[in-house]
C-alpha cells in the first residue's frame, strides 16, 4: 500500500516537472519524431528495396528458383537432390511451341511440362493467381491469361476446347512437323514473364519425344536452403555433378554481395540515424537535469531516492516517446506509401509491370521494430543523465559547477580573445564532443547523399555514359543479307543539319583468323578458364578452330574508325597508338572480352582474311599495337571468339572497296535538344531495321527517378542536418545562458559587447571548422565508397565541390551567428541584474 | 575639480504592489584624488550605488557624471572602454572569470585594450597581495579571501583613475586587512587615483579622507564635498 502511494508521488513530481520544461519536451518530442521517421523509412527502404530485387527475379523468370542447370542428365539430377543445401530441384522441358490458335497465329508460345517439384514450388510461387490444376490427361494443357488473350479468350472456362497447331521441339526430327490438335483448358493463371506460356501433362511430354537433356530444352530448377550463394558453391557443385561440354550451372553469383552492401548500408545508415537521435535527446536531457542539478539535490534532500529520481527522468523520455513515436510513424507510413514507393518503382522496376502492393513491404512488424528502436534510443539517450540526477548527493548538487569539477592548471596564457574562445569550447568536452559528432555525422550523411544524387543525376550520368546524343545501329549488320542503311547519303543529309555538331561512323565486317598459337594461344587458354566457358572442352574447339578458322565460332569483326573514334580509342588505352601508323594500316588495336590482361597479344602480327573484301583469299598482315576492353569496342555487334581488330576507315576501304557502316553516332550543338532529335530522327523515319539509342529519350525516363532521389536523399539530409543544426542551438542557447554571469563580469571589467561577440563568433567557427574538417575525413571516402557501390553505370566518382562548398559555408555562417544572436537576445539586462541572477 | 557626480541619483525596484527604493535621491560629489568611505547598515544600497557610479547599472532617474561626462548619454560599447581604461571594480563576491588563472584574471583589463601589462608593478602587487606563487591556479582553487585580493589586484592592474571597491577586505582577518588597505592607499597616493570604498569595519573606514553614511538609499552624513567625515 505504503509503496503505491509512494509511486504516485513519484509520478506527481515528474508530471509537474515535465510540464515546467515544456521546451526541453517539445525539442525531445521532435527529435523523437524525427528518428522514429528515418528509422522507419530507412527500414522500408531497405526491405522492400531488396523485395523487388527478388521479386523482379522471380517475375523475369517466371518461375522462383535460385539456379538452374541446362539439359541435365537423370544422374546429375538425382546428385543434386540429395545435396545438402538444395531445397528443391525441378525439372522442366519445353517440348513444343504453339503457333496457332485456330487462326489466330501466336508469338512463340512455348509448351513446358513440369515435374510436380518444379510446379508446386517454383512455378506456382511466380504466379499471381491460378485456376484449375495441372494438366493430368493427355490432352489437358494449361495457360497464362495473357496467352489466352493473345488466342482472344477474354472469360476462359475450364473444359474449353482449344484446337492449336503445334510443332514439337524433338531434336531428331529435322523439318518441324506441324500438327494439329484440340486441347483440353483445365486451368489458367497470372504471371508477370511477359512470356507466352503454357503447361501441358506427363502424358503428352512423352508424346513428343523431346528429353530433359536435348539442347536448351530441358532444365533442371534448383531453389537452394539459402539463397545467397557464392561463385565458388556454382563451381563446386559442377564439379560434383560432372558437367558436360555444354553445361554451365547458371545463377546470379553477384547476390550474396548484392545483399551484403545493401545489409551494410542499412545498417550504416541505422547507426547514424541512431547515434544523431541519441546524441540530440542525450544533449537535451544532459542540459536540463545538469541545470537543474539542485532541484534534483533538493528532491533527495526531502527523501527521494536515487532509484525514484532515475524513474522520474526515465518516466519523461516515455511521455516523450508516447508523444513522438506514434507521430513518426505516421508520417513515415504516408511517406513510404506514396513518395518511397514511386521512387522505387522507378528506379528498380522500369519496365516490369507490378502492383505497388506487392513492391512496398508495409508490414506491421516493420514499424513495430522501428517503433521500438526509436524508443530504445530514446530511453538510452537518457540513462546518463537519469544517473546524474539520480547519482548526485545533496550537498554536492549544491556546489555543482560541472565544469570546473578536474580543472587543470593552465599555463600562463595570454587570455586574448583567441584562448578564451578556444578555451569556452572545449568547457564541457563533453558537449563539445556531442557537437561534433553530431555535426560530422549529419554532413557525412549529407556528403552521401550528395554524391548519391550525383550518381543519379540523369544528365551527369548520361554524359558520363554516352559519348554522343544519338547512337543508330544497322540492325542488319549480322544477317547474310545485310542491306547498307546507314548510308553516304543519309550522312551527309544529317550533316547538312544546322543543329548537328558531327557524325562519326563505325564500319564493320567479318575477318578470318587463322589459329595462330603464337599470338592468341595464351589468350584463348585463359579464356577456357573462365566460368563462361567451363564446359567446354578447350582441345576440342581448337581442333575445330585449325580445321575450320572460318566457323562463325571463332570469326571476329574488322572494324574501321573514323578520326574522332581514334581519338576517343587512344585516350581510353591511355595515348598509347601512333596516329601516323594507325592510319596507313600499319596498326591495330585487338578488343577482347572476358579475360583480364593482353595475353601477351601486344606488339605481335597477326594475320588475317577478308571474305567480304576486293581481295577474298589474300592473306593480311598487320601488327596489334594494343588491346582492349569490351567497354572500349566502338562497334557495336560483337563477332566470335577471337578478338575483334579495330582499324582505320580508311585502311578498311583500301582492303574492302566499300565498307558497310554499322552504326553512327551523331552530337548535337545542344544536346537534349528536341528539335534537333526530331530532324535526325525524320532522316530515317519509316525506317525500322535501325535501333537508337537516344540520350534525350533515356534523360526523359530518368528525369522521374531522378527527381524523386533527390527529394527523398535531400530530404533525409535535411532532416539530419536539422537535428545536428537544433542540437547546437540548443546547447549553445544553454551555454551562453549558462554563462551569463561570466559574460557580466567580462564587460564589468570593460570587455565591448563587440569584443564578447568576436569571441562567441570565434567559438563558433572553431566548432564549425573542426565538424566540416571531421566530416571531410570521415564523409568524403564514405561518399566514395557509396557511390561506388550503388551507381548502376559505368561513370567516374568525383566530389561535388560545389555542393559541398555550399553546405560548409552554410554550417560556418550558422555556427558563427547563432551564439551572437543568442547572445544578443538573452543578454540584454544590465550588468548587475545578469550578475545577480545566476548568484546562486 | 569632480570627478565623480551624482544627481538625484535613484533606483527603485517594483516588486509586485511594493517599491524597494534601493537608492532615493543620492547628490554625491567626489574630488579628484579622494579616498570615499561608505558605511551603512545592511541593504541600505551601498553596492547599488557603487554599481551605478561604475556605469555597472543603469538607474531609474537622476545621473551619474564621471569626469564631466553623462554615463547615460554613453554606448554600451563607450562604457565599456571607459570601465576597462578609467575604473577598476571590487566586486563583494569578487566575480573573477573561472576558466581563467589567476594572472590571467589580474591582466585581462589590460589585454582587453591591447596593451601590455606592467610587469614589474602587476608583480608588486601580487607580491603585496599575497599571491605570490598562486598566479597559475584557478579561481576555484583559492579560498575566499584569496580571491578577494585577486579581485583587488585586477582592479588595480591597469593604474585605473577610479578605484571602486565593495567591502575588499570583508573576508580578510584584521592584520591582512590593513596591510591591504595600506597598498590601496598608496597606490592611490602613488598615482593621483580617486578611490570609492564600501565597507563595515569603522577601524578602516577612518583611514578614508572622508566618510559617508547611507541609510535606506539616502546620504544621511558626509554628503556634501570636503566635509571631512571624522566625527
Ligand atoms: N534586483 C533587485 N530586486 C529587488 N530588490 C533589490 C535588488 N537588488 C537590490 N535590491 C534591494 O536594494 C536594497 C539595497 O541593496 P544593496 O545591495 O545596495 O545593499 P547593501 O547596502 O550593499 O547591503 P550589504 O551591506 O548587505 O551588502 C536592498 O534592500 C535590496 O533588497
Ligand atoms: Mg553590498
Amino acid at each position: 500500500m505504503l509503496k503505491v502511494k509512494n509511486e504516485g508521488v513519484v509520478n506527481d513530481i515528474a508530471k509537474t516537472t515535465y510540464k515546467a520544461n515544456k521546451k526541453r519536451n517539445l525539442l525531445t518530442i521532435f527529435a523523437v519524431f524525427l528518428t522514429t521517421f528515418l528509422i522507419a523509412v530507412i527500414f522500408a527502404v531497405g526491405i522492400s528495396y531488396w523485395n523487388i530485387v527478388t521479386e523482379r527475379n522471380i517475375r523475369i523468370q517466371g518461375m522462383k528458383y535460385d539456379i538452374e542447370l541446362p539439359e541435365p542428365r537423370d544422374d546429375q539430377i538425382e546428385k543434386i537432390k540429395e545435396m545438402d543445401n538444395v531445397k528443391y530441384a525441378g525439372i522442366l522441358v519445353k517440348c513444343a511451341i504453339v503457333e496457332k490458335y485456330k487462326d489466330i497465329l501466336l508469338d512463340k508460345t512455348r509448351l513446358y511440362w513440369a515435374d510436380e517439384t518444379c510446379f508446386k514450388n517454383q512455378a506456382l510461387p511466380a504466379m499471381e493467381y491460378l485456376r484449375g490444376s495441372y494438366p493430368k490427361k493427355e490432352n489437358e494443357i494449361m495457360f497464362s491469361i495473357k496467352t489466352l488473350k493473345d488466342m482472344g479468350i477474354e472469360k476462359p472456362e475450364i473444359g474449353m476446347k482449344l484446337p492449336v497447331s503445334y510443332f514439337t521441339l524433338e531434336q531428331t526430327s529435322d523439318d518441324e512437323d506441324i500438327i494439329e490438335k484440340e486441347f483440353i483448358l483445365c486451368g489458367w493463371y497470372l504471371e508477370y514473364s511477359g512470356n507466352n506460356r503454357g503447361y501441358i501433362s506427363k502424358d503428352f511430354y512423352k508424346t513428343t519425344g523431346v528429353k530433359p537433356t536435348d539442347l536448351t530444352q530441358g532444365s533442371l530448377k534448383i531453389t537452394l536452403k539459402s539463397p545467397l550463394f557464392f561463385e565458388k558453391d556454382l563451381i563446386k557443385m559442377q564439379k560434383d555433378i560432372g558437367i558436360d561440354s555444354n553445361q554451365l550451372i547458371e545463377g546470379d553469383t553477384d547476390i550474396i554481395i548484392n545483399f551484403l552492401k545493401m545489409a551494410a548500408g542499412l545498417i550504416f545508415m541505422l547507426i547514424m540515424v541512431f547515434t544523431s537521435g541519441y546524441l540530440f535527446i542525450y544533449n537535451i536531457f544532459y542540459i536540463s537535469v545538469t541545470k537543474d542539478i539542485r532541484y534534483y539535490g533538493q528532491l533527495k534532500t526531502v527523501g527521494m531516492t536515487s532509484v525514484q529520481l532515475k524513474r522520474m527522468v526515465y518516466k519523461q523520455a516515455v511521455w516523450n516517446s508516447l508523444a513522438g513515436i506514434p507521430t513518426g510513424l505516421c508520417l513515415a507510413f504516408v511517406v513510404i506509401k506514396t513518395i518511397v514507393a514511386r521512387i522505387l518503382i522507378i528506379v528498380s522496376l522500369g519496365y516490369i509491370e507490378m502492383p505497388v502492393n506487392n513492391i512496398i513491404v508495409l508490414k506491421l512488424w516493420i514499424f513495430i521494430l522501428a517503433g521500438g528502436f526509436a524508443f530504445l534510443t530514446s530511453i538510452i539517450s537518457c540513462k546518463k543523465p537519469a544517473d546524474i540526477a539520480g547519482e548526485c548527493s545533496p550537498v554536492e548538487a549544491m556546489r555543482y559547477i560541472g565544469t570546473l569539477k578536474n580543472i587543470k592548471r593552465h599555463k600562463i596564457g595570454n587570455g586574448s580573445l583567441y584562448t578564451m574562445a578556444f578555451r569556452n569550447m572545449f568547457r564541457d568536452k563533453k558537449q563539445a564532443v556531442v557537437i561534433f559528432i553530431s555535426f560530422t555525422i549529419s554532413v557525412s550523411i549529407f556528403l552521401v547523399v550528395n554524391v548519391v544524387i550525383r550518381a543519379n543525376d540523369s544528365k551527369y550520368i548520361l554524359n558520363e555514359v554516352s559519348n554522343c546524343d544519338i547512337d543508330i545501329l544497322n540492325e542488319t549488320t549480322l544477317d547474310d543479307d545485310r542491306e547498307q542503311i546507314l548510308t553516304d547519303e543519309k550522312i551527309s543529309e544529317i550533316k547538312k543539319i544546322t543543329s548537328v555538331e558531327s557524325v562519326r561512323k563505325v564500319t564493320s565486317a567479318k575477318t578470318v583468323v587463322p589459329y595462330d598459337e603464337d599470338v592468341y594461344g595464351d589468350y584463348y587458354k585463359e579464356l577456357y578458364k573462365t566460368r563462361y566457358y567451363a564446359g567446354q572442352s578447350y582441345e576440342d574447339d581448337m581442333e575445330l578452330y585449325k580445321q575450320d578458322p572460318a566457323h562463325g565460332f571463332f570469326t571476329p569483326r574488322f572494324i574501321g574508325i573514323d578520326d574522332y573514334g581514334f581519338e576517343m580509342l587512344n585516350k581510353s588505352l591511355g595515348d598509347v597508338l601512333d596516329k601516323e601508323s594507325f592510319d596507313n594500316g600499319e596498326i591495330a588495336v585487338a578488343i577482347k572480352f572476358f579475360t583480364e590482361g593482353d595475353s601477351g597479344m601486344t606488339g605481335k602480327i597477326t594475320h588475317f582474311y577478308l571474305p567480304e573484301g576486293l581481295e577474298p583469299d589474300k592473306e593480311y598482315c598487320i601488327k596489334i599495337a594494343a588491346v582492349g576492353d569490351g567497354q572500349m569496342n566502338p562497334a557495336h555487334f560483337a563477332g566470335g571468339t577471337t578478338p575483334d581488330l579495330v582499324v582505320s576507315e580508311k585502311y578498311a576501304k583500301k582492303l574492302l572497296g566499300e565498307t558497310f557502316t554499322e552504326r553512327i553516332c551523331i552530337n548535337y550543338k545542344e544536346s537534349y535538344s528536341e528539335e534537333t532529335e526530331e530532324e535526325v530522327k525524320s532522316v530515317f523515319s519509316g525506317e525500322k531495321r535501325i535501333s537508337i539509342d537516344s540520350k534525350l529519350e533515356s534523360y526523359n525516363l530518368m528525369k522521374g527517378a531522378e527527381m524523386q532521389i533527390k527529394i527523398l536523399g535531400g530530404s533525409i539530409g535535411l532532416i539530419m542536418a536539422v537535428l545536428a543544426l537544433l542540437n547546437y542551438f540548443n546547447m549553445m542557447a544553454a551555454g551562453v545562458q549558462n554563462r551569463s554571469r561570466e559574460f557580466a563580469t567580462l564587460e564589468s571589467i570593460g570587455m565591448t559587447v563587440k569584443q564578447i561577440k568576436k569571441m562567441l563568433r570565434l567559438e563558433g567557427i572553431g566548432y564549425a571548422v573542426i565538424s566540416v574538417i571531421a566530416s571531410m575525413v570521415i564523409g568524403l571516402p564514405l561518399s566514395y565508397i557509396v557511390f561506388t557501390n550503388t551507381t548502376r553505370y559505368l561513370i567516374k566518382f568525383s566530389i561535388p565541390w560545389i555542393n559541398n562548398l555550399f553546405l560548409f559555408t552554410v554550417i560556418i555562417v550558422l555556427c558563427m551567428t547563432v551564439p551572437v544572436i543568442i547572445y544578443k537576445k538573452t543578454q540584454d539586462t544590465s550588468i548587475i541584474e545578469r550578475l545577480k541572477c545566476n548568484e546562486n | 575639480m569632480d570627478i565623480l557626480i551624482t544627481e538625484d541619483l535613484k533606483k527603485y525596484y517594483e516588486m509586485g504592489e511594493v517599491t524597494v527604493k534601493a537608492l532615493d535621491g543620492i547628490d554625491l560629489k567626489v574630488e579628484k584624488g579622494e579616498f570615499l568611505a561608505i558605511v551603512g547598515t545592511s541593504g541600505s544600497g551601498k553596492s547599488t550605488l557603487l554599481h551605478m557610479l561604475g556605469g555597472l547599472d543603469i538607474p531609474t532617474s537622476g545621473k551619474v557624471i564621471v569626469d564631466g561626462k553623462d554615463i547615460s548619454k554613453m554606448t554600451k560599447d563607450e562604457l565599456a572602454i571607459f570601465r576597462r581604461r578609467k575604473t577598476g571594480f571590487v566586486f563583494q563576491n569578487y566575480n573573477l572569470l573561472p576558466l581563467m588563472s589567476i594572472y590571467e584574471n589580474i591582466v585581462l583589463p589590460i589585454k582587453l585594450d591591447g596593451i601590455n601589462p606592467d610587469e614589474m608593478y602587476i608583480e608588486q602587487i601580487i607580491k603585496i597581495l599575497g599571491l605570490k606563487g598562486k598566479e597559475a591556479m584557478m579561481p576555484g582553487q583559492l579560498s575566499g579571501g584569496q580571491q578577494q585580493r585577486a579581485a583587488l589586484a585586477r582592479a588595480l592592474a591597469s593604474k585605473p583613475a577610479i578605484v571602486l571597491a565593495d567591502e575588499p577586505t570583508g573576508n580578510l582577518d584584521s592584520r591582512t586587512s590593513l596591510d591591504v588597505l595600506g597598498l590601496i592607499k598608496t597606490a592611490g597616493e602613488k598615482f593621483g587615483q580617486t578611490i570609492v570604498m564600501i565597507t563595515h569595519n569603522d577601524e578602516i573606514a577612518q583611514m578614508a579622507g572622508r566618510i559617508i553614511r547611507i541609510e535606506d538609499g539616502k546620504i544621511c552624513r558626509g554628503g556634501d564635498t570636503n566635509v571631512k567625515g571624522k566625527e
